[in-house]
C-alpha cells in the first residue's frame, strides 16, 4: 500500500524511544517499517495496522537489511526517511570488558546505522529528498566512566552525520544526530534512586526528559527543519551547558 | 532471446538517458554521448554518479559495486554498462528468459 506521506525506516523501533518515533510518525499519517531481534507486545499490537511493518532483523546482517528495506518498500511504498535508533549498553570498565560485548556494540551501534544509511541513502538519491536522523547521546560528547564503547560509537555516528551531511546535501538530503541526555527508559532502569537524584540535581530543568520530548524533537527535524542539516542537537534539559 | 551484448547495449541506452538527463537538469550541454564517452569528460560531481547508480540499481534491481566491481574500475559508459550486465547475468538461474523479461520491462519505461 503506498501512503502518500511516504516510508519512515527505524531500526530498532519494537520498544522505548524507537517505538514512540514510530509511534509520532504513524500519528502523522507517515508509514513506518522497523526492526528489531525480538518481538514486543507493541508492534504485535500493531500487526493489523496497513502503515506499520516490523520484521526480525540482526542489523549487522546486510543481506538481511537488503532484504527488509526491499519488502518495506512493496509493502508500504516510497522511502522516505530513516531514523537510525537501535543500539545497545556496553557498560563496563574497558580494560575488563569481554571482546564479544564490545563486537556486538560495535555491530549493532555503528556498523548496522552504517549499513541502514548507505542502503537508504540510495533510496534518497532516487527521490533527491528525505532525511537520516542518528539518535546519538550525550555520552558521544562528553565523557563519563564506564561507557567509553557505547560514547565510541556515539561519537563515530556524530562524526558520520557531518560527513553525509556534506556529502547528500546537494541532492537535497538532510542529515542529523539528536543527542538525547538521560531519559525515562530502559537505559537508565538500572541506575540507583540516589543516581538519579543527583542526576536531577546537575540537570538545570531539573529532571529527566522524556521519550515523547526526543521523538517530537526527531519528528521536527524530519518534518520542518528543512535548513537544518550536518547537526547534532543535544537535548538533555542542559545538562551538558 | 537476447545475448550478453544485447543486453548491454540496452543498459549502454538507459545510461546515455540518465546521463543526458542530469546534464540537462544541471543546464550543462549534452555533448555526443557514446559508449566510449569518459565520465570524466563530463562535469558529473561523484554523488551525481552515486545517484546515477541508485536509479540503474531501482531499474535493474542489482547492485554490481556491492562485491563484483569496484566502483573505481569505472572509466567509461562501457565499464559501467559491463558492470551491470555481469551483475544481470551472475544473478540468473535462466538467464535468457529473465534478462529477456527485464529488459522489455525497461524499455517499456518511460522516465
Amino acid at each position: 500500500m503506498e501512503n502518500k506521506k511516504g516510508t519512515i525506516v527505524i531500526s530498532g523501533g519494537s520498544r522505548g524511544l524507537g517505538f514512540e518515533i514510530a509511534s509520532q510518525f504513524l500519528e502523522q499519517g507517515y508509514a513506518v517499517a522497523t526492526f528489531s531481534r525480538g518481538s514486543t507486545e507493541h508492534v504485535t499490537a500493531l500487526a493489523d495496522d496497513p502503515r506499520f511493518f516490523w520484521k526480525s532483523v540482526d542489523g549487522s546482517d546486510y543481506q538481511a537489511l537488503i532484504e527488509f528495506l526491499k519488502e518495506a518498500q512493496q509493502r508500504l511504498g516510497n522511502i522516505v526517511g530513516l531514523v537510525n535508533n537501535a543500539a545497545i549498553g556496553a557498560d563496563g570498565v574497558l580494560s575488563t570488558m569481554r571482546t564479544s560485548d564490545i563486537d556486538r556494540a560495535l555491530d549493532v551501534n555503528l556498523k548496522a546505522q552504517i549499513y541502514l544509511s548507505k542502503l537508504v541513502s540510495k533510496k534518497l538519491l532516487q527521490n533527491r529528498d528525505g532525511f537520516i536522523i542518528n539518535i546519538s547521546s550525550i555520552m558521544g560528547v562528553r565523557g563519563l566512566p564506564g561507557v567509553s564503547i557505547y560514547s565510541a560509537t556515539k561519537a563515530a555516528m556524530d562524526g558520520m552525520t557531518r560527513s553525509l551531511a556534506k556529502e547528500l546535501g546537494r541532492k537535497g538530503i538532510r542529515v542529523n544526530s539528536v543527542s538525547p541526555g538521560y531519559f525515562a527508559s530502559d537505559m537508565v532502569k538500572d541506575l540507583s534512586d540516589d543516581i538519579l537524584v543527583k542526576i536531577e540535581r546537575r540537570t538545570p530543568l531539573g529532571r529527566l526528559g522524556t521519550q515523547s520530548e526526543i521523538a517530537k524533537l526527531v519528528l521536527f527535524l524530519a518534518t520542518e527543519g528543512h535548513f537544518i542539516t550536518g547537526q547534532n542537537i543535544v537535548i538533555d534539559g542542559g545538562f551538558t551547558c | 532471446m537476447l545475448d550478453a551484448q544485447q543486453i548491454k547495449n540496452a543498459i549502454l541506452d538507459s545510461i546515455i538517458q540518465e546521463v543526458a538527463t542530469v546534464l540537462s537538469e544541471k543546464s550543462l550541454p549534452i555533448t555526443d554521448l557514446q559508449s566510449a564517452t569518459a565520465f570524466s569528460e563530463l562535469s558529473l560531481t561523484s554523488l551525481d554518479l552515486a545517484e546515477l547508480i541508485s536509479n540503474l540499481e531501482a531499474r535493474y534491481e542489482v547492485d554490481p559495486f556491492e562485491e563484483l566491481v569496484a566502483i573505481t574500475s569505472v572509466v567509461t559508459f562501457d565499464d559501467l554498462a559491463a558492470a551491470y550486465t555481469l551483475s544481470l547475468s551472475g544473478q540468473s538461474k535462466q538467464p535468457h528468459d529473465a534478462l529477456s523479461e527485464e529488459l522489455k520491462a525497461i524499455k517499456n519505461q518511460t522516465r
